[in-house]
C-alpha cells in the first residue's frame, strides 16, 4: 500500500505540470482548472491499481483528464469551456504527440528564461507570479490592456522561439 | 476553408480569453482539421504552465524559508485530513526540506552574504526533527562530570560500557517469579522489586518529535519501557500492568534532565528550550569522528546563560550540515536530583521507518496484559 501509494505521488508529482496543461488548455479559467486536477488526482488514485506500469502515466491521466472535463461540460456545465467535444479531442491527440519532447522543453525554456530582458521578466512576473490581469498589469507598468496583451504575446512567442531553436540545436549535435 | 496564417492570432486571442463567436468557430475548426494547430495550442499551453509553474515556484521557495525560519514544520502540518492533504504535506515536507537546506548552504557558502545565525540554524535543526522520519538513538551515560573540550566532535570517554546495546527484544513481557516493581514511573519499589533501570545504554526511538520509545535495560536483564505515541504515554515495566497516562509527560519525569529543558526525550520541546535560555553558537567539525562517512558536520555549541537555570551547563549538537540530521548530542554537567551532575550522550543509530504502531504501548508487551490508567 505504502509502495504503491509513494509510486503514484512520485508519478504524479513528475506529471503534474503536464497534466494541468491539458486541462488549463480547455478550461481557461485558472481556479475551474485547478479544482479540476485535484478532482481529477483523486480519480487516478482510486483508479491506479488499474494503471499498467509499463504504459505512459501522463497519458493514462491525461486521457482520465480528458474524461473528466468533458463529463463536467456535459453534465453540469459547471466549469467555463469554450470548445466541443471534438476539438478537446484533437487537443488531446496533440499533447499525445508533443509529449517526448516535454521535459527537453522545460529545460530549454528554464535557460531561454535566463537572457530575457528584465522588463520582460517583470511583465510576467505580474503576469504568472501575482496572477494579476491585463488591466492590473498595465496599471503598474503604465501601459493599457491591449498594449500588456501584445507584449505578453510577444514575450511568449519570443521564447517558444528560443526554445524551438534549442531543441533545433541539441538534435542537430 | 481555413486559413493557417490565423493559427497564432486566434491561439493568443484563446488565451487571452478574448475570441469572439465567430473566431471560436473558426479555432475550433481549425483544431479538428489541421493537426499542426492542435499542436500549436497543446505547446502555448504547455508554455504558459511551465511560466507559471516557475514563477509560483519562487514564491514557494521564498515563502517556505521564510516560514522555515519563523515556525517548525509540526505547526505548518496540521492541515485538513484525507490522502490529497497528507500528499501535498508529504510534498511541502519534502520541498521545504530542499529549500532549508539549499537556503542554508547557500547562505554559508556564498562570500557575498553574511552567514545565517545561530537561531536560525536551531530553527532548521528543530524542524528537521519534528519531520515525520523516525530516528534511533543510544544513550551513554557517564557517572561523573567530565568537561569535554569545547566543540569537541567525537563521542566522550566513556566511563562503563552500556550493558544494552542491541535492538529491543521482540517480547516484553514478565517473566515468572518477578518481584512487583514500583507503582509508578520509574523510583524504585519501598523494599524491594526492580531496581531504577539505567538510562547508560538505552535505545531511544523518535518519530516527529513529539513521539518516542525509550528501552531500558535493569541490572537483571530485564527491559523496562516507556514511550508516548502523542496522544497518550505508557510504561511497560517487566512486570505488573501497563500503566497508561493522558500526561504525555508521566513516564519521563524520571528521566534525568526533563525537567530541566532538555533535549533527551522530546527532542523537539528540548531544542526549543534552549532558543530561550542559552547562547548559541554554530561552528564546522574538522575532524569528525569515525563512523560519519565522510558527511560535512557541524557543531551546534549551546551555552546556559544563567548558571542558576537547572538544565546542562553546556549542550552539544553535531549534525549533518547538508540534511541537519542530529548524529549526536552531548549534554554536559547535567543536574540531577540529589546526585552529582552527569554527561550524557545520545549517539545517533539510524533513520528508519519503523512500524506504524511502533510508538503503541501494545507493540511492546504481550497480547492481554493488564492496562491501568494512571493520572
Amino acid at each position: 500500500m505504502d509502495t504503491d501509494r509513494d509510486c503514484f505521488l512520485e508519478l504524479l508529482l513528475r506529471h503534474q505540470t503536464e497534466i494541468k496543461a491539458f486541462i488549463g488548455s480547455v478550461l481557461r479559467d485558472r481556479h475551474a482548472r485547478d479544482d479540476v486536477f485535484q478532482e481529477v488526482a483523486v480519480i487516478l488514485w482510486r483508479q491506479f491499481d488499474t494503471f499498467d506500469r509499463n504504459l505512459s502515466f501522463a497519458a493514462w491521466a491525461r486521457g482520465i483528464a480528458a474524461n473528466k472535463v468533458l463529463h463536467e461540460i456535459r453534465q453540469r456545465n459547471r466549469v467555463p469551456a469554450l470548445l466541443e467535444p471534438q476539438a478537446i479531442d484533437a487537443i488531446l491527440n496533440a499533447f499525445e504527440r508533443i509529449a517526448s519532447q516535454t521535459a527537453d522543453r522545460k529545460d530549454a525554456l528554464l535557460e531561454c528564461l535566463k537572457h530575457l530582458p528584465e522588463t520582460s521578466r517583470n511583465l510576467l512576473t505580474l503576469k504568472y507570479e501575482q496572477n494579476l490581469g491585463a488591466e492590473e498589469i498595465g496599471r503598474k507598468v503604465s501601459k493599457n490592456a491591449d498594449a500588456v496583451y501584445q507584449s505578453l504575446s510577444r514575450i511568449r512567442a519570443k521564447l517558444a522561439n528560443c526554445v524551438r531553436s534549442r531543441l533545433d540545436l541539441a538534435g542537430d549535435a | 476553408m481555413t486559413d493557417s496564417t490565423n493559427i497564432p492570432y486566434l491561439i493568443d486571442r484563446y488565451l487571452a480569453g478574448s475570441l469572439t463567436d465567430s473566431e471560436v468557430v473558426q479555432l475550433q475548426r481549425l483544431l479538428i482539421e489541421d493537426p499542426q494547430a492542435a499542436e500549436a495550442l497543446a505547446l502555448a499551453c504547455e508554455l504558459e504552465m511551465f511560466l507559471e509553474e516557475h514563477f509560483q515556484e519562487e514564491v514557494a521557495t521564498r515563502s517556505q524559508a521564510a516560514a522555515l525560519i519563523t515556525a517548525s514544520l509540526g505547526e505548518a502540518a496540521t492541515a485538513s485530513p484525507g490522502w490529497f492533504s497528507a500528499w501535498s504535506r508529504s510534498f511541502v515536507v519534502v520541498i521545504v526540506g530542499l529549500v532549508a537546506c539549499l537556503t542554508v548552504m547557500l547562505l554559508w557558502h556564498d562570500a557575498g552574504v553574511p552567514p545565517v545565525s545561530a537561531a536560525t540554524e536551531l530553527n532548521r535543526i528543530i524542524a528537521i526533527s519534528s519531520a515525520p522520519q523516525d530516528r534511533t538513538y543510544q544513550i551513554t551515560v557517564d557517572d561523573e562530570v567530565i568537561s569535554p573540550p569545547s566543540q569537541s566532535a567525537g563521542p566522550p570517554r566513556r566511563k562503563r560500557p552500556p550493558p544494552h546495546l542491541g535492538p529491543p527484544p521482540p517480547h516484553m513481557g514478565p517473566p515468572p517469579g518477578e518481584m512487583r516493581p514500583p507503582p509508578h514511573g520509574m523510583g524504585p519499589p519501598p523494599g524491594g522489586g526492580h531496581p531504577r533501570p539505567p538510562l547508560n545504554g538505552a535505545i531511544l526511538h523518535v518519530r516527529g518529535g513529539r513521539q518516542f520509545v525509550l528501552i531500558r535495560a535493569t541490572p537483571d536483564g530485564h527491559s523496562f519501557v516507556t514511550g508516548c505515541n502523542g496522544q497518550v504515554s505508557w510504561s511497560v515495566r517487566p512486570d505488573g500492568p501497563v500503566e497508561v497516562s493522558t500526561d504525555l509527560r508521566r513516564f519521563s519525569r524520571g528521566v534525568p534532565g526533563t525537567h530541566h529543558s532538555v533535549p533527551m526525550i522530546n527532542i523537539q520541546d528540548g531544542l526549543e528550550g534552549l532558543q530561550s535560555d542559552y547562547d548559541i553558537q554554530i561552528s564546522p567539525v574538522e575532524n569528525p569522528a569515525e563512523g560519519s562517512g565522510g558527511v560535512a558536520l557541524k557543531l551546534l555549541t549551546a551555552t546556559r546563560r544563567d548558571p542558576t537555570h537547572m538544565g546542562a551547563a553546556r549542550v552539544e549538537i553535531t549534525y549533518e550540515d547538508r540534511s541537519g540530521l542530529i548524529q549526536r548530542m552531548q549534554f554536559v554537567e547535567m543536574p540531577q536530583s540529589h546526585q552529582a551532575p552527569i554527561t550524557m550522550l545520545l549517539t545517533f543509530v539510524e533513520a528508519r521507518n519503523l512500524a506504524p504502531k511502533f510508538f503503541d504501548h501494545e507493540s511492546h508487551h504481550e497480547p492481554g496484559r493488564r492496562i491501568e490508567s494512571v493520572h
